[in-house]
């Protein structure tokens, strides 16, 4: 009777710690999360009150908004590009930087620093200026005797120098393929070694099936981030030029913000919801077929 | 079990601030009066590190006027200000004092958020004219706003960089004009150019261009438009043939700095010579040049047969008074000092360009506070001002981004001006008439 009473009390004690946590959740989450559905379908300036109209919001975005296919297009565009390459090169840094060298840590923690950097609009407003008309990488260019390139100013250029910031930022991704690649068995190498591959053999026949389980974790988590991209599209070029850099997030910014339909802006919000659901799920139904697991994935 | 309840108060205390912070503030957030009688008023502007500085000392001053009143400043740049104005207005968490653009009342006067400045006793309305408070403060029949200065569009321009490459200043500028001197200037060095537009620039002129020729607002206020497919290739023509022929700079690089033009490297460098721009907006432009640099103003381009000089002259900004500030009398008590006072007057001077109120304009000119290139443009803009006011309708942000990318596309050359026009006129009625439809 007593053990159970005091077990009990164990289970509302540990309640109460994690109650400023669900607190936070339910306030700044789940409130939002509920009511931004709410608010997709009503008209909503934020001046006036909320006035239901049904299916209306979702109507116009699907058959009378070009801002919503151009916005779609580009972020469709970004993810494909951006999040590979993105990968590839945390991969490629993370193998460099897994060599047993004097100092290697120190390295480690430099490539991550643009990780935590990255995202800032401070580096936004660097990236503007280095990669601007007379910017530092034009100037750089022109020293080596190459025309300079209109890397922001350029429609057709703009949102490939937007993907690389994104792919500067490949510090979580090669953590983890770093821990990845150290956890691969040493025998599997003295094996294929001893079996006569070569280095780049072994690179794909080991390495990389070994490391599937943390490609599809980065697959998945590279892409959501890329989809939701707004900070560099927002500071550097505003979506511009022509609209080539109009990410999605600043698609539902500028409906939010500047033209204050919050209505509106919560229905595209919720059809991103729903898009990055679908493409998770599509990933993760396919994984089957390429992510390889030590123990076939049981545990 | 001592610890045990040490840290599940702990996690109480926590939840209740969480609870006690997300609990939505009553009215405007921070005004308030502490025991001693002290008041304090938030007042929140948008701006240059000018009129930071001077609005600042303005506060400072006030403080000897009157001791009891502590006004908390908020200022930043215009980027976000608007959205942060309305997300505070809207969440009932704005300042007691804020300054306001006039494209926005429109629709901030939808809902009650602000004082009716006109039952406020502390408050001297004689100063301004009469005119300027019913075109641009009046809405709903109610005084909401009070104007900060008088603002005009001009030509400004760098007449240091100007002498340097062989650009006349002496001239009234009309469409040809511009042309022909900013095509020679880039044929001379392809470095070089007239004019410095991003869209923003780009979408005024052409409204400009219209206005001239049609002697009407390019938007009316009956959601239909004020120009024909006619008169939208002619002012995309022009703007395509000074984009191909390098008066302006190419659009690419100036919307870089779109919102924050001073920092255009070619600006600063003094390698484009002028700016259509609001005489406000003066202090800053210069303000990145060394103090040998003049930059002088000249009357907006004006076509040799326009129907109107679709010069105009409008409020800076507008103040107005929360409708939940706690203290309405201090509140407008320090914005009549600001607006009014000889101390405050010379204080401030033009970082809100000629001061609205006859007493502050007066006060600031004794001081010599008015920059005078701020002064002959507010004084060409009234001159030549034919009373064409901007509708809310032609400002209104969904209908000018259908403007900016017609504009972008003929500028980036993926349209030609016949195809931008089609383009332009269709998707303007579609959204004129689900305005209309949401009225």
């Amino acid at each position: 009777m007593f053990k159970r009473t005091k077990r009990k009390n164990y289970r509302y004690i540990g309640l109460l710690y994690i109650l400023p946590w669900l607190i936070g959740l339910m306030i700044f989450q789940l409130y939002p999360f509920f009511m931004s559905f709410y608010y997709s379908f009503t008209n909503f300036n934020m001046v006036a009150p909320p006035s239901f109209i049904g299916l209306d919001n979702y109507k116009e975005i699907f058959t009378n908004d070009p801002g919503f296919t151009q916005a779609l297009k580009v972020t469709s565009l970004y993810v494909i590009l951006a999040v590979p390459v993105k990968l590839a090169f945390a991969l490629f840094i993370a193998l460099i930087l897994s060599a047993k060298l004097k100092g290697i840590n120190l390295f480690r923690t430099v490539y991550y620093l643009p990780s935590i950097l990255g995202g800032s609009v401070a580096i936004a407003v660097l990236w503007r200026f280095l990669f601007m008309r007379d910017g530092v990488v034009n100037n750089m260019l022109g020293n080596l005797g190459i025309p300079s390139i209109d890397w922001l100013g350029n429609p057709d250029v703009a949102l490939y120098t937007l993907g690389l910031l994104s792919v500067w930022q490949f510090g979580s991704s090669m953590v983890l393929f770093l821990a990845g690649i150290q956890q691969i068995p040493g025998d599997l190498y003295e094996a294929g070694s001893i079996d006569g591959a070569s280095k780049t053999r072994m690179f794909f026949k080991i390495t990389v099936p070994m490391l599937t389980p943390i490609v599809l974790f980065n697959l998945i988590m590279q892409m959501v981030n890329a989809f939701q991209e707004f900070t560099g599209a927002f500071v550097i070029t505003n979506g511009g030029p022509m609209k080539s850099t109009y990410l999605y997030a600043l698609k539902l910014y500028e409906e939010a913000f500047t033209f204050f339909k919050m209505g509106y802006a919560s229905a595209l919000s919720w059809i991103l919801f729903v898009i990055i659901m679908v493409v998770t799920g599509i990933i993760f139904k396919t994984s089957n077929r390429w992510v390889y697991y030590e123990d076939g994935g049981k545990s | 079990m001592r610890k045990q309840w040490w840290t599940g108060s702990l996690a109480v205390v926590m939840s209740a601030a969480l609870i006690a912070g997300c609990s939505g503030g009553n009215g405007t957030a921070g005004s308030g009066e502490d025991n001693g009688g002290q008041v304090t008023l938030r007042f929140s502007w948008w701006g240059g590190d000018g009129r930071h500085q001077q609005t600042l000392e303005a506060i400072e001053a006030y403080k000897q006027v009157a001791p009891n009143v502590r006004i908390e400043p908020e200022y930043q740049g215009f980027d976000g200000y608007e959205q942060k104005v309305k997300t505070q207005l809207a969440s009932s968490t704005s300042a007691d004092i804020m300054q306001l653009d006039v494209p926005w009342m429109e629709d901030l006067t939808q809902s009650d958020f602000f004082l009716d400045l006109s039952d406020q006793s502390e408050l001297s309305l004689d100063e301004f004219d009469a005119d300027f408070l019913t075109n641009f403060s009046t809405y709903n029949d109610k005084l909401v706003a009070l104007p900060s200065g008088v603002n005009a569009y001009a030509l400004v321009i760098n007449k240091t960089a100007a002498d340097a490459l062989g650009v006349p200043t002496d001239i009234e500028w009309d469409w040809e004009t511009i042309y022909e001197e900013g095509k020679k200037l880039h044929e001379r060095d392809s470095s070089k150019h007239l004019l410095l537009a991003d869209h923003g620039v780009l979408m005024q002129d052409f409204n400009k261009f219209l206005m001239q020729r049609t002697g009407e607002q390019w938007v009316q206020e009956d959601y239909t438009l004020g120009f024909t497919q006619e008169d939208a290739v002619a002012a995309l023509t022009w703007l395509d043939e000074a984009m191909r022929a390098g008066v302006y700079q190419p659009l690419g690089e100036a919307d870089l700095f779109y919102g924050k033009t001073e920092q255009n490297p070619k600006w600063i460098n003094q390698e484009i010579a002028m700016i259509s721009a609001m005489s406000s907006t003066l202090l800053p432009l210069r303000s990145v040049f060394p103090e040998d640099v003049e930059v002088i103003t000249a009357l907006p381009v004006i076509a040799k047969d326009a129907k109107d000089t679709a010069v105009q002259v409008r409020p800076s900004q507008l103040y107005a008074i929360s409708a939940k500030s706690q203290h309405p009398e201090e509140a407008a008590a320090f914005l009549n000092w600001l607006l009014h006072d000889a101390e405050a007057a010379a204080i401030l001077g033009d970082v809100r360009s000629v001061p609205a109120s006859s007493a502050a304009q007066q006060a600031a000119v004794d001081a010599g506070k008015i920059d005078p290139a701020i002064a002959r443009a507010v004084e060409m803009g009234l001159a030549n001002a034919t009373g064409l006011l901007d509708n809310a309708l032609s400002t209104n942000s969904e209908v000018t981004s259908i403007l900016q990318d017609s504009i972008e596309k003929v500028a980036f050359g993926r349209a030609t001006p016949e195809q931008g026009a089609t383009e332009l006129i269709a998707a303007l009625e579609r959204k004129l008439s689900d305005l209309q439809a949401r009225q």
